[in-house]
């Protein structure tokens, strides 16, 4: 499954300038100090921390995505750096537990 | 501004009219003084402003920045007339502490003379002022409440609790305590779960709040038969925008905050959400009052 | 879904538990990281899937009312955490399945008829 697909799961792209890679799993967490010690290459990561960091974090990780969950979406700074890193956004309007299910599902877990 | 003022009165300042916080005890200089003159002033007596006065009305003020700048351009022997601000804000002593809190919030001065009816010097009113002020008010208001409880020992069911708490700031060890209190007195008193569950997080936000934002202060519960009340008030910093601060997402808070599972931007805007009447007030540099209620026998 | 089979299948440890516990009944899955987060959430009988481990993951749990805090991604937790979790009388488990795995598992659970 592509990066692009995740849109297909009713999630809101809200940051297109990314690299269309197959993605490899996902990870989900609101810590940062956890994000950058867990989350792996090409994966989603599954948060409600739509902050400037977040994607600082999840481009140190070489992350696919981020999706954004309870329908959070991104200020126009945390928009623009994830365009600087290439880093996916969507805004997923489910919970956590919804969203890394569905995701999950998605990839065929 | 002036919108809100009668809650300010009502609650955060208690009633208080400027005149009761200003400080008495002024340095003024008239026209004829130097800058040197009220370098010296300040020196001696660790203040940072000095009004200029005619016939006791005041005409300027002077400034630790306008000294610095006589200092640096060697014009310290020079009249202060020369070097003092004129457009002075002047506050009357009969007005509402509620007044004074806006006005610092409104202004960037330190500090206001306040003046009496005839327009004359009288005072002079500082943060610092109003802070001492406060917490004055909360300790004569928390004894009051010591005293109410201390009769009877046992209080009867469904009788009033009235209880209020100290929180320190960044001590997350503690924080909740309140909450968790007054939700074992609403159960105690057979109010519906969903009630209880949400009286339970406007208090828990509000002290999160203080712990995690402020310098520290007091979160009073007040409970009858009707109503659960919540007070909370802190000393500073107080929020420059509060219209931002209610904002969901909006959040100035650090990393380590986070870290602790906090600091999200849902705060305010939750504990706003769960109430049946939410009012705040804050003034920069001095501090935030919330006020809410939650109806003990009203679902939504 | 009965708390005991969500607790068995993400392999995770009691720290505590009040007596009866496997008759406990969830109604929802919440998992999150902030307080903040969980103090806006609206299930009933919530188990809370947290990765935090400080006391006021307790309490807040115990504020909304949740049903069990299972935390997660550890293979350890502070000791003072059984105290709070008896205080507030919340059932709580830890387990080493990541939060992202653990939604996984209890979703096709959920799933399955």
């Amino acid at each position: 499954m592509k990066t692009s697909e995740l849109e297909k799961l009713g999630f809101e792209c809200l940051q297109n300038q990314f690299e269309d890679v197959e993605i490899a799993g996902g990870y989900t967490s609101d810590l940062l100090s956890d994000v950058m010690a867990n989350l792996a290459e090409h994966q989603v990561l599954i948060t409600i921390q739509a902050h400037k960091n977040t994607v600082a974090v999840a481009s140190l990780a070489d992350a696919a995505a981020i999706v954004f969950c309870h329908g959070r979406k991104a200020t126009a700074d945390v928009v623009s750096a994830a365009a600087q890193e290439g880093i996916a956004l969507f805004s997923s309007p489910d919970n956590q537990y919804n969203t890394t299910c569905r995701v999950a599902k998605f990839l065929g877990a | 501004m002036l919108d809100s003022s009668a809650l300010r009165v009502q609650v955060l300042a208690y009633g208080l009219k400027i005149r009761d916080v200003m400080t008495t005890k002024i340095f003024a200089v008239s026209r004829n003084c130097t800058m040197g003159d009220v370098q010296t002033i300040m020196k001696n007596n660790g203040i940072s402003g000095v009004p200029v006065v005619d016939e006791r009305r005041v005409v300027g003020i002077i400034s630790m920045h306008d000294i610095l700048i006589a200092l640096e351009n060697s014009r310290l022997q020079e009249l202060v007339t020369k070097h003092m601000t004129t457009d002075v804000k002047t506050l009357s002593e009969e007005l509402p502490l509620s007044f004074a809190i806006s006005a610092f919030s409104n202004h960037p001065f330190r500090r206001f003379p306040v003046v009496n009816q005839a327009n004359e010097l009288v005072g002079i009113i500082t943060p610092r002022n109003i802070n001492l002020a406060l917490i004055r008010e909360l300790s004569r208001q928390l004894d009051e409440i010591e005293e109410e409880l201390a009769p009877s020992a046992v209080p009867k069911a469904n009788s009033v609790f009235h209880r209020a708490y100290r929180l320190t700031r960044y001590d997350f060890e503690h924080a909740g305590m309140a909450s968790a209190e007054l939700k074992r007195e609403l159960k105690k008193r057979g109010v519906p779960p969903k009630i209880i569950r949400r009286a339970a997080i406007v208090s828990y936000e509000l002290e999160i709040n203080i712990v995690a934002h402020s310098h520290g202060g007091t979160l009073t519960l007040f409970i009858d038969d009707h109503r659960m009340r919540i007070t909370a008030i802190d000393f500073g910093p107080g929020i420059p925008d509060l219209d931002a601060a209610m904002r969901e997402g909006f959040s100035t808070a650090n990393e380590w905050i986070r870290s602790q599972g906090f600091g999200a931007g849902m705060g305010l805007p939750n504990a706003k959400r769960v109430s049946d009447e939410f009012e705040i007030q804050s003034g920069v540099e001095m501090g935030t009052m919330v006020k809410a209620i939650v109806f003990l026998n009203r679902n939504r | 879904m009965i708390l005991k089979q969500m607790v068995d299948k993400l392999e995770a440890i009691p720290v505590y538990v009040p007596e009866n516990w496997e008759e406990i009944q969830v109604g929802s899955v919440f998992a999150s990281d902030l307080i903040s987060d969980i103090l806006v959430s609206e299930g009933e009988e919530q188990l809370l899937l947290t990765s935090l481990t400080t006391p006021q993951v307790v309490r807040t749990a115990a504020i909304v009312g949740a049903a069990a805090v299972i935390i997660v991604h550890r293979k350890q937790i502070p000791p003072g955490l059984a105290g709070s979790a008896r205080i507030e009388e919340i059932p709580l488990f830890y387990s080493s399945t990541s939060k992202y795995d653990a939604c996984v598992r209890l979703g096709k659970m959920e799933d399955a008829p």
